[in-house]
This record gives structure tokens, sequence and C-alpha cells, in this order.
């Protein structure tokens, strides 16, 4: 899997940055909206939960940290993972044009889905950054280990996606499943919420969600300016390996008949 | 012989068939010990060999496995049994367009199907004013393919596909789509790439006049079986038999006409063929007999003999017997040839050509002989019989619409309707 994604490397990136320049094809100001609508979403989240929600994370040694960059460190890798699944759940579905008529293997379409995701995850992020510097944030050598659990994450998302696209392809309702399955699985985890506020065995369980990892390290990395702990290297790693070699399995199996189907 | 381009052996192609999604499901969950599935097979048992330098033709009507074989080749199926070997790369313009992105100009399409090929990044930038001038789409060539005619994406991927010089090209019937400068155009191409001797051709097409002109071999498939495989003039005739006698329901038999008693007057019965007839077209449209009965609709060469098949330089003629029911006094018999896509080559009947036609008593025969001359062009025609009252010319005693089908085969020497022209004559030569 992994050579043949190699070789099509160049069509995998080339399809991914031309999705990002052709989603807002047409517009006035055309590749801008890719900064505008991250932007909206901080300053939005920024103002209600500043003034009107006035809330604030007791985050470290009772240092005040603005809600905002504690939300949205969470909540981009989430929205960028989402689109990776959902994309990939659709990936073979909506390019049945090219596997009908051309050789290509059938994980290029859903690498070049994520690979979409991850760069607008990795723009996102880049903002996210520049804002958190005027709000008290300083930046430290961590930072530069921030596209670590943000790719790990995106691996995650891949492997989700082969899968779940893989047997879309047989029962076309997963892809809808899916769809509500993420909305429901954003609180799950973290993210909108602090952690401290869940009881301890609910945090012993959630330590193997799959996403937990990442987010975890995420937070650890920007604003505590620390090391995650050993636990969070780990499933952060082991997840996506495991995920993408069962999807690789899945789709060996079953890729003589997703032609047939698609 | 060198060693072959394409070899394969075996070859099948089973689809499992579900009435619904979840029987699949339910047969995954039971580790394969219930089946939930009726097999297809859409290929079965196929075995080609294809060398540098050769063009193999496959014959077969819609739904024989022409595509099922074409896709398996290409590599966007995977066979079911059997394998094949194929040293080198494949292109195949399957269908239209060969998955080209609607909103992409044609020169980012031609970028885009060179990457998902697997080509080295900068193939098709070489590549590229080679396919702008073959496919000679003048500003189109960076305008979105959405606006493209279908005759336009396949002039696109023609020239696409053969600027990337794969060792085999396969090609099905998207060329027919394009309009005949530019088919003759694609085939002066490939006819290239064959004589290099370094690329191989597969072609499917209905258009069977192309296959005998231009391949080595041929395969006929039918019902996902190989029928035939050889000589492409043998096997596209054999081939052509078959089709036109499978619309072979003969002529439904009428119930015995009332033979009107006592007739010593009756003519003698004339002389009908007993083999050879054309069988019933699948185009038919047959109106209830209304006191006439065809007996048979045949073509004659020029020296009589009962044929299927007229060479196109021969003239011949179209015949047809039917008997009356009724008494008859002067009726008019008239027939129409068309060609394939339904032009009537030629309308006439008895009355505007002047010929005197007699009364019939009931039980009586005749045979309508139209002399044909040279002239209709290589293909498929269409018979239409009818016989109406003299008063009335739209009320029929028998009319079929195109009901019977003859070939007229040889070398085609113009394109249109029928030729008109015999070979130029030139001053400087006189």
């Amino acid at each position: 899997m992994t050579t043949s994604l190699y070789r099509y490397r160049g069509f995998i990136w080339h399809r991914a940055t031309t999705d990002i320049r052709n989603r807002y094809a047409g517009t006035g100001i055309g590749v801008l909206w890719n900064l505008i609508h991250p932007i909206a979403l901080i300053i939005t989240y920024s103002l209600v939960f500043s003034t009107i929600m006035a809330a604030r994370i007791d985050h470290m040694e009772g240092k005040k940290l603005p809600y905002v960059v504690y939300l949205c460190s969470g909540l981009f890798p989430w929205l960028a993972l989402n689109e990776s699944i959902i994309a990939g759940c659709n990936a073979f579905v909506a390019n049945a044009n090219y596997l009908r008529k051309l050789p290509v293997p059938e994980q290029v379409f859903v690498a070049s889905a994520a690979m979409s995701a991850t760069l607008t995850l990795l723009l996102n992020f880049a903002l996210l950054l520049l804002i958190a510097v005027p709000l008290n944030f300083t930046p430290t050598r961590y930072w530069l280990l921030l596209p670590l659990p943000l790719i790990a994450l995106q691996a995650l998302g891949f492997g989700v996606g082969l899968l779940l696209g893989t047997l879309n392809v047989f029962f076309r309702d997963i892809a809808q499943w899916t769809a509500v399955t993420l909305q429901i699985g954003m609180w799950t985890v973290p993210i909108v919420y602090a952690a401290k506020i869940l009881p301890p065995w609910v945090l012993s369980v959630l330590a193997w969600h799959p996403v937990m990892p990442a987010i975890e390290t995420v937070r650890h990395l920007l604003m505590d300016g620390t090391l995650p702990p050993a636990h969070d290297w780990v499933g952060m790693l082991a997840w996506p390996i495991v995920i993408g070699i069962i999807a690789d399995l899945v789709l060996r199996k079953l890729r003589a008949e997703i032609r047939d189907l698609v | 012989m060198s060693e072959p381009l394409v070899r394969a052996w075996g070859l099948g192609k089973r689809y499992k068939l579900y009435d619904n999604p979840y029987a699949r499901l339910v047969e995954w969950a039971s580790f394969g010990s219930t089946i939930r599935h009726r097999d297809f097979w859409a290929l079965r048992d196929v075995a080609l060999e294809l060398c540098r330098g050769e063009c193999l033709g496959i014959v077969g009507r819609n739904g024989a496995g022409k595509s099922t074989l074409l896709r398996l080749l290409s590599g966007t199926l995977r066979p079911t049994t059997g394998d094949y070997q194929i040293s080198g790369q494949v292109f195949s313009l399957l269908e239209l367009g060969t998955g080209f992105n609607a909103e992409l100009t044609g020169r980012a399409n031609v970028q885009q199907t060179a990457q998902l090929l697997g080509l080295p990044p900068d193939y098709a930038s070489q590549h590229m004013g080679e396919i702008e001038e073959f496919a000679d789409l003048g500003d189109f060539f960076d305008r979105p393919v959405r606006i493209y005619s279908s005759g336009m994406s396949v002039r696109l991927a023609f020239s696409m596909f053969a600027a990337f010089e794969p060792e085999v090209l396969i090609v099905d019937e998207a060329l027919a789509v394009g309009d005949a400068s530019f088919q003759r155009k694609c085939y002066r191409r490939m006819e290239e790439m064959i004589g290099s001797g370094r690329h191989g051709v597969i072609i499917a097409a209905h258009d069977t006049g192309s296959i005998t002109k231009f391949c080595d071999k041929a395969i006929w498939l039918d019902g996902g079986q190989m029928r035939m495989s050889g000589v492409p003039g043998e096997v596209v005739q054999a081939y052509l038999r078959e089709l036109l006698l499978s619309g072979a329901q003969t002529a439904p038999a009428a119930s015995a006409p009332p033979v009107k008693e006592a007739s010593n007057e009756l003519r003698p019965a004339p002389k009908i063929p007993t083999d050879g007839m054309l069988p019933r077209s699948r185009a038919a449209v047959v109106y209830p007999s209304r006191g006439a009965e065809l007996l048979g609709v045949w073509v004659e060469d020029s020296g009589g003999r009962v044929v299927q098949t007229l060479n196109i330089d021969e003239p011949g003629s179209i015949c047809y017997a039917l008997r009356f029911a009724i008494p008859q006094e002067n009726p008019v018999f008239g027939t129409r040839v068309t060609n394939i896509r339904g032009d009537p080559l030629v309308v006439t009947n008895t009355q505007v050509q002047g010929v005197s036609v007699g009364c019939y008593h009931a039980g009586e025969s005749e045979v309508v002989r139209w002399p044909l001359r040279p002239g209709l062009g290589v293909g498929d025609y269409f018979i239409s019989c009818g016989c109406s009252l003299r008063d009335d010319p739209q009320q029929f005693l028998l009319r079929e619409v195109d009901a019977y089908q003859f070939t007229v085969t040889g070398t085609p020497r113009c394109w249109g309707v029928c030729n008109l022209l015999d070979a130029p004559q030139l001053s400087s030569r006189a």
C-alpha cells in the first residue's frame, strides 16, 4: 500500500492542493476564504467566551488562559479528522468515474482527501499560533513538535477513511452512519469542555479513545509547554498503525469487488 | 515470432449478484457458510495473444463481454479466474471521456490523467504540443471539458493516449463518436503504431468493416465465451451470419388462406427459393396482414443466386413473394430500402414505376423482383415490403417496415448514403 502511495505522491499532492485552491473557485477573493473561515471561527469563539460567557480555563498553576486557544487547539484537529474520515468514506463512490476507467490504486483517492484536510489543518494551526502569541502565550521550542500529533491524527483519519470507504462501496449506509457517529463523537473527547471536569474513571477509559492521545499531546505542547507523558506518544502512534493495517487487510480482501460495484 | 505483448489464459469474470446489500452482510457474517448470491459470469475462459505490431479485433453483441474483457486487460477489473501478462503499459480508451474531470481544462485533464496513470511528472508536459496538435481542438483545449461535445472528448482522449505511446492501446466503440475525418486520422495513427512494430492494438467495435480491414486476427465473444478466433474476415462473417439469423423467428405461420374453390383459372405458383430467405430483422415493424401474406424476402445476385450479402460492385435484386388471401384487382406493390441510420435510400412502388399489375384470385401468389443497381455503400440495409389498394395507397393489405436485413460488403470507396460516382478521370492521365 505504501509503495503505491509513494508512486502516486505527485497526484495526491496535486489533487490536495487543487482541491484547496478550487474549493472557493468562482468567488472574488478565492483562496483567501481558506483563511477567513478559521479567523471568523476564532473571533466568534473568543468574543462569545471572553465577554458573554466569560469562560476561562483554570489550566496550570492557577494561571487563567484564554479559553479560545484551548478550544481551537482541540477543535481544529477534530474538524480536520472529521473531514478526512467523511471524505475518505465517500472517496471510492465519488471517484467512481476514475476507478471504472483507469487502473489507479484505490487508496490514492482516500490519501488525497486526507492530504487536503491536513493542509487546511496545518494552515489553521499556524493561524492559531499567530493569534495565541498576543493572548499571553510565549512560543516555546515544543511548538515545533506540534505538527507531529496533528499528522498522526490525520494518519488515523486516513486509516479510518480507507476502512469505511471500502465498506461503504458495499453498504452505502455507512457514509450516513459515519456522519452521525462523528457528530456525537466530538463530545466524547474533551474539546469543548475541560478534561478536568470528568470523573477519574471516565478519564481512564478515555485513555483508550483513538483521538485522545493526539489531542492531549497538542494541549501539552501548546498550552503547558511540556512534553506529553509516554502513554500519549504510544497511543498517538499505535492507533494509526493498527487501524492502517486493518484497513489495508480489508482493502486487499475486497479490492477485486470494489470496482465491480462502484 | 517475438515474445507476445499480451497473453491471457482462462480469463473469467464473475459478478456476484445480491438481491440487496444486506444479503452480502449475512454472507460475510456466516463466513461463507450461507450463500445468498447468484453468480453471473460475464466472461468465461477467454484466451488471447497479441504480439508487437499486431492488431486484435473483438466482435460480439452488446453484453457479450467485450467491455468486460477490455476492462480486465486494462487493469480496472480483476479477473475471477485465469490471468494475463502484459509486457509494458496498457492504456485504454474505454467509453467516453475516459475519466476526465469536467471542471478542468483539456490541458489540465491531460496532466491529471498522466498522473493518474502513474507516469513521470513531466511526461505530460513533454507530449503536450503533440497532443494539442493532434486533438485539433483550437481554443477549446484550454477550456473546461464540461463544455466539450462528446466528439471533442474523444478527440482529446485519443490524442492523449496515442501520444503517451503505450505498448498496448485498447480502443472500444468510443471512436465511433468522432467525425469521419478524425476517425480516419485515428486509424492512420494506429496504423503507424502497429507498423512501427513496437505497439499492439486491441479494437472492439460494432463496425465490423474496420475490424476486417484493420486487424490481423479477431475473436468473437458470445455470451461471455469465445465463440471463434482466427482470421478477421472469417470471424466477422461468421458473426454477421449469426447476427442475421438470430432475429430469425421465421415469419409467423399465418393460418392457411381460404383458397377459392374450383379454380382452374389459378395461375401456376411462381417459383420461390426454398432456402436463403432473409431473416426477420430485430427492427421490424410488422402490421397485421389484411388480405395478403408475405411468403419470404430474399436477395439475388447478378446471376440470380440467392445470397445473404451483396458485393458492392455487383448488381442484384431485392425480391419478395406474397400470396393473396382474398381476390385483388390491380394492387400496388411497394418497397423501401433504408440504411442502418434509418435514412430512406429509395421508396418506390409499382404505381409510380408505371408497372401494370393484374388481378389475383384468392390463393394466388406473386413474386416481385426489384432490380438493384450497384451503388449502395458497405453496410447493413433494411428492406420494407408492402402491398396496398390501387385506389387508396394507404390501405395496406400487407405492410412490413424495416423487416428484413441484408448486408453489402466490399472495400468502401466513399462515405455518404450511397455511391453515385465512379472513379474520377483526370485530364492529365487521359
